[in-house]
């Protein structure tokens, strides 16, 4: 654990922070979501437009 | 004729969308890159160029895909064409094709490495057999010889196309989604296991030469200095190019099945931090403490010294060092290898096949055969010559530049031609996270400027290195004279790459090398205009069945 310098340990630790972090964040609202893939049927599908 | 594929789960989505970004580049190449290029310092530019380049064009390529999948087109050529309304678009979206097939022709060829080194790992070959040897047997290297064939090599490589193929034929939700459900967790776990494993390793181990966190400060350790050389960005922003799969076009793909009040602002950011934890967290942890700890610094510090030949060359020896364990951790390494590359190339070949199930009415298993045996016809001369040849020209051709081109052209697409304001509320749409407003202004300006500056980076390359004119420019270092980099893309195309050598036997294998680059950059192109007319053909039967609008 001391082959390591403070810096190199502050640098990590920030970047896993922001990662860890933002990962996290991300799939406690993905995962608390109400809203599902499937949630409106009704809406345009596929090939219902025309287009070059 | 449109297909009616949906993804199963938001869940499913987001791991078969990480599993898709999740490869090779975060085990292997990340951390290398990191150690060469300032080690914490690298982090520096590689999250700016995240943040301005990175998020912005995944968010950009997942809004064209949902776009373009209201149209009923699941491929980049049809994406393109529906989001610009121009003639020309749907040509340039055949990269989005053609990078996908060819990235997949080596891509595979390194996937069933990593199958073939798992199994033997798992019996415990690598006990007796060194991994040098094994590595040579399987790809059928002999010096200065064109060809490189190996039977049993290309056995492997023929098994994992055949699974490929037969889990793109089950379709999405079946599919892909399935093997991204199980993989992910199984990809994590492995790296997991590997990373503690390794750090616990103590000098006094068996063979233990330094302790693992002298190479973790190796990775991190900021020299801020390397912060003045445009080469780190560059390789920075490299980086970011690969490990998130932009460019290739199967973020469209995927996205295209999307509904189109789906969220893709949350469901995005979710997979590139997923990413990024694979890469950063994981990947950072166990590719360089791990060859630290058994090879030394020194070693790992040779600039000649990659990820790739660590990874295969010198880990299945390390791991003999740790007993009862060494059968298992190679096992676990060139599992997760595996994992994270299957995931991958299954992502190069679902866009091949909704193009031939949108255009011209493939049903799944048929467009999935029409896919394998298109992979199988690249994929020969990969197995079969020097990887210096098709390997590698595949690999710089559709697996680097082309994603860089891609990028740019599908930059300025979205906040130029299709309308910054127009493109911002697509992208804003059912979103549940508030994309900061700050992107508005990285996706139209930002972010197509960084992208030119990596586009002329990689074709203007010099020999010396830009820091060297850098140095020269601002420290009042000797200017060096001008000649160009064999990684550049001008270097490439004048053979820089291969140099003279007074061994007749030598030289006679690098004019043999000269042809055969020659050959198969004529079959690159050659597959770039046959993906051409086969969009030509399918725009005029859409004309003809009265589906163009315009």
């Amino acid at each position: 654990m001391n082959h390591m310098t403070l810096s190199a340990w502050v640098f990590m630790l920030t970047v896993w922070a922001i990662v860890i972090g933002c990962a996290a964040y991300c799939f406690y609202k993905l995962l608390t979501s109400e809203r599902q893939l499937d949630d409106d049927d009704n809406e345009d599908d596929t090939a219902s437009r025309t287009a070059g | 004729m449109a297909t009616k594929e949906r993804w199963g789960t938001r869940l499913g989505l987001v791991l078969a969308m990480a599993g898709n970004a999740v490869g090779l580049g975060n085990f292997l190449r990340f951390p290398a890159q990191a150690a060469k290029n300032g080690g914490g310092a690298f982090m520096i530019p590689y999250i700016v160029a995240l943040i301005v380049m990175g998020l912005p064009l995944m968010w950009v390529e997942w809004t064209l895909g949902r776009y373009g999948g209201q149209f009923g087109h699941h491929s980049a050529p049809g994406i393109l064409q529906s989001t610009a309304r121009g003639r020309g678009w749907k040509y340039f979206g055949v990269f989005g094709i053609w990078a996908n097939l060819i990235i997949a022709a080596f891509y595979v060829y390194i996937e069933s490495w990593c199958l073939a080194y798992a199994g033997f790992s798992a019996i415990g070959g690598f006990r007796d057999t060194p991994a040098k040897e094994f590595y040579n047997n399987l790809i059928g290297a002999s010096e200065n010889n064109i060809f490189s064939i190996s039977i049993w090599g290309m056995g492997v490589f023929a098994v994992c196309i055949v699974l490929n193929v037969f889990i793109l034929s089950r379709g999405l939700a079946r599919g892909i989604e399935t093997v991204a459900k199980i993989g992910m967790p199984i990809l994590i776990l492995f790296a997991a296991i590997l990373a503690v494993r390794g750090l616990m390793s103590q000098v006094g181990d068996e063979g233990v030469v330094e302790s693992p966190f002298v190479g973790l400060n190796f990775v991190w350790e900021p020299k801020l200095d390397s912060l003045a050389n445009p080469a780190v960005w560059l390789a920075a922003a490299g980086q970011i190019f690969f490990t998130l799969s932009i460019g290739i076009g199967s973020i469209h793909c995927y996205s295209s099945y999307l509904r189109a009040k789906d969220d893709i602002a949350l469901t995005g950011a979710t997979t590139a931090w997923t990413n990024e934890f694979c890469e950063v967290v994981l990947g950072g942890t166990v590719l360089i403490p791990i060859a630290v700890a058994y090879l030394g610094l020194s070693h790992v510090a040779d600039p000649e010294t990659s990820g790739f030949a660590l990874g295969f060359l010198s880990f299945p020896t390390l791991f003999q060092k740790w007993g009862w364990l060494a059968a298992p951790a190679g096992f676990l390494w060139f599992g997760l290898l595996f994992v994270a590359a299957i995931t991958s190339s299954l992502a190069m070949g679902q866009p091949i096949m909704a193009f031939l199930q949108d255009e011209y009415g493939f049903d799944r298993k048929r467009s999935a055969l029409a896919f394998g045996g298109m992979l199988l016809l690249l994929a020969v001369p990969v197995a079969i010559f020097e990887q210096k040849s098709f390997f590698d020209e595949f690999d710089f051709w559709g697996g680097t530049f082309a994603l860089v081109v891609f990028a740019f052209g599908e930059s300025i697409l979205f906040g130029w031609v299709f309308g910054m304001d127009k493109a911002w509320a697509e992208m804003n749409r059912g979103a549940e996270l508030k994309i900061p407003s700050i992107f508005y202004y990285f996706i139209k300006y930002l972010t197509p400027v960084f992208l030119f500056f990596i586009l002329a980076g990689s074709i203007f390359q010099p020999k010396a290195g830009w820091d060297a004119y850098s140095n020269a420019l601002f420290k009042g270092e000797e200017m060096p004279a001008w000649e160009w980099s064999g990684s550049g893309v001008i270097g490439k195309i004048l053979h820089k790459d291969i140099e003279d050598s007074s061994d007749p036997q030598k030289q006679a294998f690098n004019e043999d090398l000269k042809l055969v680059r020659t050959i198969d950059r004529l079959v690159l192109v050659g597959v770039f205009l046959f993906f051409s007319v086969l969009v030509y053909f399918a725009w005029k039967r859409r004309a003809a069945e009265g589906r163009l609008a315009t």
